[in-house]
């Protein structure tokens, strides 16, 4: 190394290097107090204002469909409006104007803004489109519309209390929508953006992750034959000025439940209108003493004794009957009758000495094998289980009570499933309201002769000589039996008060349908469970049959023979 | 000298050629989350309009209303029961 490589070569270009390079420094250093200590708050809120933000990608919430996939409770969008309390409150913005057009007062859109150091508040939620546009019209700052789901059921009434309904954030509240809420709600997705100080999104910097929508619950329930059922059980009440009703269609080769309907009934549409008296699906939660439609399977438990045959004579004579210190009474006094007759008469006293015949134990099988006691498990949430004491505890009055169907309490649900066994010939098979793939096997809790003998004593019911010639149903034969209790009242049971029953089925040569209506506190001329539960029976029957092309049963040869103007098209 | 400057040069080429790469991707990117959320917002609106469609036909075939035309405009009845006839196979 030489000295001679750093010759100086100009003193000037080497002042002025020192200069510039100092002059860089000192502005850098400048730049730097200038904001990390003069403008910092600013600039602090400044980038906050701006930065990185997650946003919520709301999921969209399954359909509910029939079984013949028509939509029962769909969710649609719709636009919801709100504010930037912190944005409104900077500007001036005309609250009046926008009160007005909002249809609010002044002092609840004040309320509704809240504190102004906020950046969110609901100004109006799930408003039509008409009046959303009025306010986006005004054009201020800091008010905006966003979507949200509405959740809109186009049966309406109809099948309201089977669906229930959500709240307003879209979660479900009563009724499947409630009980298959985890199934219907989706996962809402998630989005990281940048906003800009007005909230605007300004870059999306990518999805984190997708929304995933709903799924789809498709329904055992036809909507035809739901509305069928509604219609043909409002009129029923609506003429006997009853306090309300129920009733429960059922498919028993497949365990499906094909309607479920209730009054009163609510629109589930209308956010006001949802009382607690008319939201409860009754069919589901409402307990009641069973009456006489529990005689079938009083006469079923006498029949697998081996004891008793159809034609057995019951000595029904005089009409009374004393059991310890209380009295079982019939209508009128049958005097000596078979066994068949106990059903189509529906005689208590014949009913009453066939149960004491009968061990407790014997008794109580039978009641627990057709599912009284325990819940029908069809998906339907707050389900009443109903009440069957253990028969050690049975006093001799019970015994014969019980055989007639008091001192036992149970939903329609699950009188329909108890005459499904009769209808399947002895077998139990779990019900479902959500179609399933496969039809359960089901179980079998009777031998099918004797049950074939007790469904032979229930088309005698609808006959000529029977409780309830009202249920007959043209072309078909069908059977049932008929019920009228005295509703049970705090102290005893109520004189004036009700309940009309009928609980049958159809085709008897081999049922298809099991169908159970029951009237609440009849007020009007009748109350007897053939005058104001069968005629309902058969309207809906009837209607189901034709619907569901069973092929009839019971035609007149006449009838039967093709006639000529019917030429097959091909 | 000559080899150096060459691999000089071919770097500085590279380097701007990335740059403008780089640039250009980004761009790419902002137009494709701009499509998406294009389509997004079409998926969302056609969504919407699917459900309104279920809903309006939903009403239109209410059993209620079918009900109401048939009898009242149509004039349609029930058959009574001389006139149904079971045709056997």
């Amino acid at each position: 190394m030489s000295a001679a490589r750093f010759r100086v070569v100009s003193r000037v270009r080497r002042a002025a290097l020192l200069v510039a390079a100092t002059a860089a420094v000192a502005v850098l250093l400048w730049r730097v107090v200038d904001l990390q200590v003069l403008n910092r708050d600013f600039l602090r809120g400044q980038g906050t204002a701006r930065h990185e933000r997650v946003v919520v990608m709301p999921a969209q919430r399954g359909n509910i469909v029939d079984r013949r996939g028509e939509p029962l409770a769909v969710s649609a969008l719709i636009d919801s409006i709100w504010a930037n309390p912190k944005a409104l409150a900077a500007g001036n913005a005309p609250l009046g104007e926008l009160a007005q057009r909002l249809r609010v007062s002044a002092s609840e859109l004040e309320q509704r803004l809240g504190h102004p150091e906020r950046e969110f508040a609901y100004l109006q939620r799930h408003v039509e489109p008409s009046r959303a546009d009025a306010v986006m019209a005004l054009g201020v700052t800091g008010i905006y519309r966003m979507k949200e789901a509405r959740r809109y059921y186009p049966a309406g009434e109809i099948a309201a209390h089977l669906l229930g309904y959500t709240n307003i954030d879209d979660a479900g509240q009563e009724g499947l929508e409630l009980a298959y809420d985890e199934w219907l709600r989706g996962v809402p997705g998630k989005r990281r953006v940048i906003k800009n100080r007005r909230g605007d999104v300004i870059e999306d910097l990518g999805v984190i992750q997708d929304p995933q929508p709903g799924r789809d619950l498709r329904l055992t329930i036809d909507r035809g034959l739901q509305y069928l059922a509604y219609r043909e059980l409002k009129a029923a009440v609506l003429e006997h000025k009853a306090k309300g009703g129920s009733l429960v269609l059922l498919d028993v080769e497949r365990g499906e439940l094909l309607a479920v309907a209730n009054l009163p009934a609510f629109n589930p549409n209308n956010r006001e209108d949802r009382g607690s008296e008319t939201v409860r699906n009754r069919a589901f939660t409402d307990l009641f003493e069973p009456g006489s439609t529990m005689k079938p399977f009083t006469v079923l438990t006498a029949l697998l004794s081996g004891r008793f045959k159809p034609n057995t004579v019951v000595d029904t004579a005089p009409g009374t009957y004393r059991v310890g210190r209380s009295t079982v009474r019939d209508v009128r006094n049958y005097g000596r009758i078979d066994v068949a007759r106990v059903i189509t008469k529906s005689s208590n006293v014949g009913a009453a000495k066939l149960a004491l015949a009968m061990p407790a134990e014997a008794l109580a099988q039978t009641y627990q094998r057709v599912g009284f006691g325990t819940p029908t498990a069809a998906g339907f949430p707050g389900e009443g289980s109903g009440q069957l004491r253990p028969w050690q505890d049975w006093r001799r009055v019970e015994q014969a009570t019980l055989s007639f169907g008091y001192g036992l309490s149970v939903t329609a649900v699950q009188l329909a499933r108890a005459y499904s066994v009769l209808a399947t010939g002895g077998v139990l098979r779990p019900l479902t309201l959500v179609a399933r793939e496969t039809v359960p096997e089901g179980e079998r809790v009777f031998p099918e002769a004797p049950v074939r003998e007790v469904r032979a004593m229930l088309e005698t019911v609808v006959g000529p000589e029977g409780t309830a010639q009202k249920a007959q149903v043209p072309r078909y034969r069908v059977g049932g039996k008929t019920g009228t209790v005295r509703k049970a009242i705090p102290g005893g049971y109520s004189r004036k008060d009700y309940l009309g029953l009928f609980a049958g089925m159809a085709p008897i040569t081999q049922p298809r349908l099991v169908l159970v209506v029951v009237i609440h506190e009849p007020r009007g001329k009748s109350y007897y469970g053939g005058q104001v539960a069968a005629p309902v029976f058969a309207r809906v029957m009837e209607a189901a049959l034709r619907l569901l092309n069973v092929p009839p049963d019971k035609v007149s040869p006449l009838q039967m023979a093709s006639p000529p103007t019917f030429e097959a098209r091909t | 000298m000559g080899a150096r400057l060459l691999i000089a040069i071919l770097l500085f080429g590279a380097v701007a050629g990335s740059g403008l790469a780089l640039a250009y991707s980004k761009h790419l990117g902002r137009q494709a989350s701009a499509e998406l959320r294009i389509l997004e917002k079409q998926a969302d609106a056609l969504t919407a309009e699917w459900a309104r469609l279920q809903l309006e036909e939903s009403a239109r075939a209410s059993h209620g209303r079918i009900e109401r035309t048939v009898r009242e405009q149509l004039h349609m009845r029930m058959p009574t029961e001389p006139e149904i006839w079971v045709i056997t196979p």
